[in-house]
């Protein structure tokens, strides 16, 4: 496809502003210094679902591409997390799509971080997070992350990828009033400019 | 604390039959993400593209993961001249829309990188993709042109742009 067989052009207009029941909580932006864990605390339990939007960049060394980020709710550090995940696999051939379990773990995998490797893209991802305070049932999250590194490969190793993800949290008596992304292990800290965005949805 | 409500609406245009672009002009950078939904699209249409501010070059690059009900595959394309957003559809008449999230689209010191979920369900063509793109350019995004390959955009598709700020 040419841009330049698509000649025609409209502009598009009607400006305009509506009342929305999205609304921003907080905005956590790393620092030159680098940060390892980002909280978010004492959230309000004001609206009834939660949405969170990050970009996020790691620095795992060495030749491995990337590295991974963990969401844990309320310092929960039990076992008490599992994740369906559904995930392209560009390095099989022909590149196809798996899916899996994870856990009971201690935390949700939540997105794929490129390392130095693969410095100077970052890793997105979005995460919806349903109910979060209930008293009475476990609570579920659905992500869609990955990182695409204009690369099939680095260093022999798989270099971008992209995934769903259904998650649930085994804690049915407290509503979620924290919440801590890591990058775990070797992708620690977090470089600059890697952004996190918590946001509350109103239901009716 | 809640900064208030954000989610609004930037712009929305509906094609008139006789286009094979829509561009959003002059996107104010008071936002943090951008939504971009594509909807009611029925041409006979290639496969729709996307520029960004006016940047042709091979700038671009996605990683696909789909499936028809009977087969699931991924893909992986590099140095690519747009952003890819919706599939082909191949036989045309059954509508066909996108939902695409840009975010961190108005800093200056990172690529931009866009996640879309898209479903085609046409008589030729069966499929729901989720993309992930990038494009390889620090520059804030102020313009989106959205091309269809090789038909007008049919009249009634509807392409809506809304801005997310955060706190």
């Amino acid at each position: 496809m040419s841009p330049t067989t698509f000649p025609v052009g409209i502009l598009a207009s009607s400006v305009l502003k509506i009342t929305s029941s999205f609304e921003s909580i907080a905005t956590a932006t790393v620092s030159s210094g680098g940060q390892s864990t980002i909280t978010f605390s004492s959230i309000p339990q004001t609206f009834t679902h939660l949405q969170i939007r990050g970009i996020l960049q790691g620095s795992r060394p060495g030749p491995v591409p990337s590295g991974y980020a963990s969401l844990r709710f309320n310092s929960d550090t039990g076992s008490n997390y599992r994740d369906h995940v559904m995930a392209s696999s560009i390095n099989d051939s022909p590149p196809t799509v798996n899916a899996w379990t994870e856990g009971l773990l201690d935390f949700f995998y939540l997105s794929a971080i490129p390392g130095v490797a693969a410095a100077p893209f970052f890793g997105i991802f979005t995460t919806e997070i349903l109910d979060y305070s209930s008293t009475n049932k476990n609570k579920v999250i659905r992500t869609f992350e990955g990182m695409d590194t204009n690369a099939n490969t680095i260093n022999g190793y798989n270099a971008s990828s992209i995934s769903f993800k259904s998650g649930l949290w085994m804690n049915s008596a407290n509503a979620i009033t924290s919440i801590t992304i890591e990058a775990l292990g070797t992708s620690s800290p977090f470089k600059q400019y890697s952004q996190l965005a918590l946001y509350g949805i109103k239901g009716a | 604390m809640a900064a208030g409500p954000t989610y609004e609406l930037i712009a929305t245009t509906t094609a008139g039959g006789s286009s094979t672009n829509i561009t959003f002009n002059s996107i104010s950078g008071s936002y943090t993400d951008l939504v971009l939904i594509i909807a009611s699209v029925t041409a006979q249409i290639d496969n729709v593209g996307i520029t960004l501010n006016s940047d042709t070059g091979s700038n671009y690059s996605r990683t696909i993961m789909q499936g028809n009900g009977s087969t699931k595959s991924s893909s992986k394309n590099n140095n690519q001249t747009y952003l890819y957003t919706m599939y082909k559809d191949t036989a045309g008449g059954d509508p066909v829309m996108s939902i695409s999230q840009f975010l961190n689209y108005s800093n200056s010191t990172t690529y931009k990188s866009v996640l879309t979920r898209q479903v085609t369900n046409s008589s030729g063509t069966k499929s729901a993709q989720s993309i992930l793109s990038v494009w390889r350019s620090n520059s804030a995004i102020t313009s989106i042109s959205i091309n269809s390959g090789n038909a007008n955009f049919n009249s009634g598709a509807t392409f809506t742009l809304y801005g997310i700020a955060a706190a």
